[in-house]
C-alpha cells in the first residue's frame, strides 16, 4: 500500500512536469514555424534577378514552412488543453505539498487546541468544496458525454471535449482525496492545521539550489 | 443580501485558514446555489474557462522562464554586473542591489520571484561588507516589488485578461514607472549612504566591467526578446513567454552550464506547482468576480458613484484606498481579478486611460506586497535572510514612504505611465 502510494505520487510529479514541459514546447515550436519562413523569403529576395535558382530553392523552403505552419493550426488547441490538465491535474499536487495560499496569521494567535479545532474545522470546509465541485463537473462532462461535442482544431487526432473536460472532475476527487488524508492526520495529531504555504518558501528553494551550484 | 452574504463567507473562510482560492470559490459556489437559478453544473464550466484564455498561458511559462534563471546562476551573474557598474559609489551594494532588482525584474513576471533569486545573494554580500542587515533586507523587500512593475509582469498578464486591454501596450508603460522607482530608491540610498558613511566597493576597472557584463550578456538578451519581440510584432506575450522559457532553460543547461539535464524535471516541477497554485487562485476569482457581475454589482456601484457625481481625482483617491487595503489581505492577481471589472467602468465614464488605470492598480499592489498580514515579499525576505517576518516588516517600513510618495505621483500624472506606449504608437 505504501509503496502504491509513493508510485502514485512520483507519477502525479512525472504528469506535471511532462504537461507543462510539452505545453511550452508546442507553443515554442508554433511560434518558431511561424516567424521561419519569412526569413527564407527574405533570404530568397536578395538573390531575385541575379539567380533564378536559388531564388527558387528560398522560396520553395519558405513555402514548404508554411504548409508546416497552416497544418499546425493545432498548436494553440493543443497548448490550451495542456493547460486546462496542467491546472485541474495539479490540484491534488497543490494540497499534497501544501501549495496553496492562506492566512494562517490570526489561527496561530489562538491556543493549541483552539488551532486544532479550528484546523479541523478549516479541512472540512475544503472537503466540501472539493466535493461540491466534483459533482457539480461530473454533473457537466457526463453531459458532454451525451453529445460528443468535437473539440476545435483537434478533431484529426480524435480528441472530443469531454477527453479534456474529464480533467475537472478527475482533478476535485484527487483533491477530495488528498483532504481526507490531511482531516486524518489532523485528527491523529499527526499534523495542526492544513499546512498552508506561500510563495515564499518555493522561491527559497529554487534560491537555494543556486547556492549550493556557487 | 446577496451581495453581504457573499463578502462575509469570503472573509469569515479566509480568517480560519481556508486557502484563498477555497475561500473564493466557496463563497461564490455558495452563493449561486443559494440565491441564484443558475446550476451547479456553470460553476465547473466557470473555472474551466480560466483555461481557455490565451493571456493567460503566458504565466505558467513566465514561472518557468524564472525557474531556469534563478537556478540557472543568471540572477547571480546580474549581481556581479550591477556591483562592478554602481559598487563604487557610497553605498554601492544596497545601489547595486536595487539595480539587479531591477534587471531581473525584467527578465521575470513576478516580486517574490525577484527578492528570492536576488535576496538570497545579495543581502548575505552586504553583512559581509558591513552593512546592517535590517537596512539590506529593507531595500530588497522593497526594490523586490519592481518584478511586477518592469516588464513582464504576471499582474499586467492578469489585468490585461480582466478587462481586455493590450498586454503588450500595458507592458510598454510600466518601463518608465519602473526606471523611476527604481532610480528613487537609488537616489534615497545614497542619500543615507553618505549619511551614515557606508562603505563603497573600490571602483571596478572598464575590463573588470566588460568582463561582468559579457557574462550577464545572456541573461539580458532576454529582455530584447521578451520586450523586442513583442513590440515587433514577432510574438505574442503569450508566445514571447514560452520563447522566454526555452533560451532560459537553454542558458542554464548549455552556456552557463550551473545546471544539469538532470536537475530539469525538478525546477519544472516547481515552477509547475506555482502555476497550478496561482492558476487555481485565478480561476476561483473569475468565479467569485462572475458572480458578482450576475448580480450586476459593478453597475450598482457605477450608478451610485455616478450619481456622487465625484470627479476623478476624488475617484482616484478612493481607488488607491480601496486598493492599498485590499492588498493588504489578498494575493495581487484575485484582486485585480475581483476589482478591476468593479473600478473599470466607472473610470471609463470618468475619462480615465484603461493603461493608466492599471498600472495604478499594479503600484498599489506592489505596496501589497510588503504589508502585512499577506505580504509575500515580506516572507520570502525573512525566509532568505532567516530574520524573524516582525523584524523583515521594520526594516521595510521606511522605504514604504517612498513607494506611497511614487504612488501618488503614478496616480496624477498619467503621462508617466503613458508617454511612453504613445511615442512608441501602440
Amino acid at each position: 500500500m505504501h509503496a502504491l502510494r509513493l508510485a502514485w505520487d512520483h507519477i502525479e510529479e512525472g504528469v506535471i512536469v511532462l504537461l507543462l514541459s510539452v505545453m511550452t514546447l508546442v507553443t515554442f515550436i508554433y511560434v518558431i514555424i511561424n516567424n521561419l519562413y519569412n526569413v527564407f523569403f527574405i533570404i530568397g529576395d536578395q538573390f531575385e534577378g541575379r539567380s533564378e535558382g536559388i531564388t527558387a530553392f528560398f522560396y520553395g523552403i519558405g513555402d514548404f514552412i508554411i504548409g508546416l505552419a497552416q497544418d499546425m493550426t493545432w498548436g494553440n488547441a493543443m497548448s490550451k488543453a495542456l493547460f486546462a490538465w496542467l491546472i485541474f491535474f495539479g490540484l491534488a499536487y497543490g494540497v499534497r505539498t501544501a501549495g496553496h495560499i492562506g492566512v494562517d496569521a490570526l489561527v496561530k494567535l489562538t491556543s493549541q487546541r483552539t488551532q486544532w479545532v479550528i484546523g479541523i474545522i478549516a479541512c472540512l470546509i475544503c472537503l466540501g468544496y472539493a466535493g461540491l465541485l466534483s459533482i457539480a463537473s461530473f454533473d457537466w462532462v457526463s453531459a458532454l458525454l451525451g453529445t460528443a461535442v468535437h473539440a476545435e482544431d483537434l478533431d484529426q487526432f480524435g480528441i472530443r471535449q469531454w477527453h479534456i473536460a474529464l480533467v475537472v472532475p478527475l482533478g476535485f476527487a484527487m483533491m477530495f482525496i488528498r483532504f481526507v488524508e490531511i482531516l486524518i492526520r489532523i485528527l491523529r495529531h499527526e499534523q495542526t492545521g492544513l499546512g498552508l504555504a506561500d510563495e515564499a518558501a518555493d522561491a527559497i528553494k529554487l534560491a537555494d539550489e543556486e547556492e549550493r551550484n556557487q | 443580501m446577496t451581495i453581504l452574504f457573499l463578502f462575509v463567507a469570503l472573509f469569515a473562510l479566509m480568517l480560519i485558514g481556508v486557502p484563498i482560492a477555497v475561500s473564493l470559490g466557496l463563497a461564490g459556489s455558495l452563493t449561486i446555489i443559494l440565491f441564484s437559478p443558475d446550476s451547479v453544473g456553470s460553476l465547473a464550466i466557470k473555472l474551466f474557462e480560466t483555461s481557455e484564455h490565451y493571456t493567460l498561458m503566458a504565466i505558467p511559462f513566465f514561472l518557468l522562464a524564472g525557474a531556469f534563471m534563478t537556478t540557472g546562476g543568471v540572477a547571480r551573474r546580474l549581481i556581479d554586473f550591477a556591483n562592478a557598474s554602481v559598487g563604487h559609489i557610497r553605498g554601492g551594494l544596497a545601489i547595486g542591489a536595487v539595480m539587479a532588482c531591477m534587471l531581473f525584474a525584467a527578465l521575470s513576471g513576478s516580486s517574490p520571484a525577484t527578492v528570492a533569486a536576488v535576496g538570497s545573494i545579495a543581502i548575505a554580500g552586504m553583512v559581509r561588507s558591513g552593512y546592517p542587515q535590517a537596512f539590506g533586507a529593507g531595500i530588497v523587500c522593497n526594490a523586490g516589488t519592481l518584478g511586477i512593475l518592469i516588464p513582464p509582469s504576471i499582474v499586467m498578464v492578469v489585468y490585461a485578461a480582466a478587462t481586455e486591454q493590450s498586454v503588450g501596450k500595458l507592458f510598454m508603460a510600466g518601463v518608465v514607472p519602473g526606471l523611476m522607482l527604481g532610480l528613487a530608491l537609488m537616489v534615497a540610498i545614497y542619500i543615507i549612504a553618505v549619511k551614515k558613511n557606508l562603505p563603497a566597493l573600490p571602483r571596478a576597472s572598464f575590463r573588470q566591467w566588460l568582463s561582468t557584463g559579457h557574462k550577464a550578456m545572456w541573461g539580458l538578451s532576454l529582455m530584447i526578446i521578451i520586450l523586442g519581440g513583442i513590440y515587433s510584432g514577432m510574438f505574442t506575450p503569450t508566445e514571447a513567454a514560452a520563447v522566454a522559457a526555452v533560451y532560459a532553460w537553454f542558458v542554464a543547461v548549455f552556456i552557463y552550464k550551473d545546471m544539469t539535464l538532470r536537475e530539469c524535471p525538478k525546477v519544472i516541477l516547481e515552477a509547475g506547482k506555482l502555476s497550478i497554485m496561482l492558476m487555481f487562485i485565478i480561476a476561483n476569482a473569475m468565479l467569485f468576480a462572475h458572480v458578482l457581475t450576475t448580480e450586476q454589482i459593478p453597475q450598482a456601484i457605477t450608478a451610485w458613484v455616478t450619481a456622487m457625481e465625484l470627479s476623478p481625482w476624488m475617484f482616484l483617491l478612493v481607488v488607491n484606498i480601496v486598493l492599498l487595503i485590499a492588498g493588504a489581505f489578498m494575493e495581487p492577481s484575485a484582486i485585480i481579478l475581483i476589482l478591476a471589472p468593479i473600478l473599470f467602468p466607472i473610470a471609463m465614464q470618468l475619462g480615465i486611460d484603461p493603461i493608466h488605470l492599471g498600472i495604478i492598480m499594479v503600484v498599489n499592489m506592489e505596496i501589497g506586497l510588503i504589508t502585512p498580514p499577506v505580504g509575500l515579499n515580506l516572507f520570502v525576505t525573512s525566509a532568505v535572510t532567516g530574520m524573524p517576518v516582525t523584524s523583515v516588516m521594520r526594516a521595510a517600513a521606511p522605504w514604504l514612504m517612498l513607494l506611497l510618495c511614487f504612488l501618488v505621483l503614478i496616480t496624477y500624472v498619467p503621462a508617466i505611465s503613458l508617454a511612453l506606449p504613445e511615442w512608441l504608437g501602440m
